[in-house]
């Protein structure tokens, strides 16, 4: 598929910019690897600027940017695609990774990172989008299950970061 | 430690994160996305050549089959290399489907079961080639006569026979090996690894992780 040049396409330029946090927030929980979070940052913004032409407008942005960067965080993380992975002609990364971590960085930022990347990959999602404020409906949108299950599963994430935390 | 406590700490983390990133958005315009290969990209290589292979057996099969119609032996030789060729095509065409239909702006539950059953299209190939096993002399007479113009059955003897008919025995107590041993709680053997031509951890990953899904949908209070 030919993809029109992005110069062209203020909209989809405006809307990466404004949600960049998300991006910014899943690529972090999924990657640890300073090197590899910027790799995953440019296959997400790709596909996002692939999907914008079917992008069905009566759908919430976030929702549909949570959809593409899970989706795209997974399969990396579960190395489904080919490690020869999404190259651009480009002088530069569109997104540099400066520093992982802070040494004055607070010490339960520094946890619950942690235990975040302690999830399972499908576990993390709900994880990232409840703590983002999402409602379950939203959350269950994404992610493909029923509400009740969302719900559950949020009770049992929010126990299981509460015992972390606690220990 | 209450729950808002635990958002608070996500909000700080939040521009944490924005601060140690730079995001260059004139870069972003220049980016020409066109040049631009998607990781999935790689995905397309082995449903893509099977098809082409197989596109090719099966004409060549059925040409086969008809110039050498005086013989009841080719004709089942050469329909039968087309049926599983035939076979094949399909496999390849349900997986191309499934490759190009691909959309990351779906439910995460199925995409990720997309390219979990994506991966395991490598087992599903290799289970039609265990079904073709116990025809394996039929596949000889044809290779025998397609390569070198031998017709086998006009020089076969009675022990000929005999090997045929015990080969073909064989033949099939390995092909109900095989398929029992694709069958997804069987695969992770090491001998296996061999026949999956190394592919196997990515099979069992995809195996795991379709029960993950599995799981995952289940809604267990």
């Amino acid at each position: 598929m030919k993809l029109a040049p992005i110069s062209n396409n203020i909209e989809i330029v405006a809307l990466i910019e404004e949600n960049k946090r998300l991006i910014y927030k899943v690529v972090h929980s999924y990657c640890s690897n300073r090197n590899e979070q910027e790799d995953l940052i440019q296959e997400i913004i790709f596909q996002i600027i692939k999907s914008y032409k079917t992008f069905n407008h009566k759908v919430k942005v976030t929702t549909w940017m949570y959809k593409i960067a899970f989706n795209v965080a997974i399969s990396n993380y579960r190395k489904i695609s080919n490690r020869k992975k999404y190259f651009v002609e480009m002088p530069s990364k569109v997104v540099k990774v400066e520093e992982t971590y802070n040494d004055d960085m607070d010490e339960k930022i520094k946890q619950l990172r942690l235990f975040i990347q302690e999830f399972d990959p499908l576990n993390k999602a709900i994880v990232i989008m409840y703590l983002d404020g999402n409602s379950h409906s939203e959350i269950s949108k994404v992610m493909g299950i029923s509400v009740s299950n969302v719900g559950t599963k949020i009770g049992r994430i929010k126990k299981q970061l509460q015992k972390k935390f606690k220990k | 430690m209450e729950h808002i406590d635990i958002q608070e700490i996500w909000k700080q983390n939040e521009v944490l994160l924005e601060q140690s990133r730079k995001f260059n958005v004139e870069l972003l315009k220049e980016v020409k996305i066109d040049k631009a290969k998607s990781s999935l990209k790689g995905l397309l290589f082995l449903p893509i050549s099977t098809l082409l292979f197989y596109t090719l057996v099966a004409s060549y099969a059925m040409y086969f089959a008809v110039v050498n119609y005086d013989y009841w032996y080719f004709i089942f030789s050469g329909l039968l290399i087309t049926f599983f060729s035939v076979w094949f095509i399909i496999s390849s065409i349900k997986q191309l489907k499934i490759i190009l239909s691909l959309d990351y702006n779906k439910e995460i539950i199925k995409i990720q079961e997309d390219l979990s059953k994506i991966k395991l299209a490598i087992v599903k190939n290799l289970r039609i080639a265990a079904w073709l096993l116990p025809f394996g002399p039929f596949i000889g007479l044809f290779l025998v006569k397609a390569i070198l113009n031998i017709d086998l059955m006009e020089i076969i003897d009675f022990k000929m026979l005999i090997t045929f008919g015990v080969t073909t025995v064989v033949l099939e107590i390995i092909s109900f090996l095989i398929l029992r041993a694709l069958r997804p709680k069987n695969i992770n053997k090491k001998w296996l690894n061999c026949l999956l031509m190394g592919n196997g951890s990515q099979v069992n990953d995809a195996i795991d992780f379709l029960q993950d899904i599995k799981t995952f949908q289940e809604n267990n209070k």
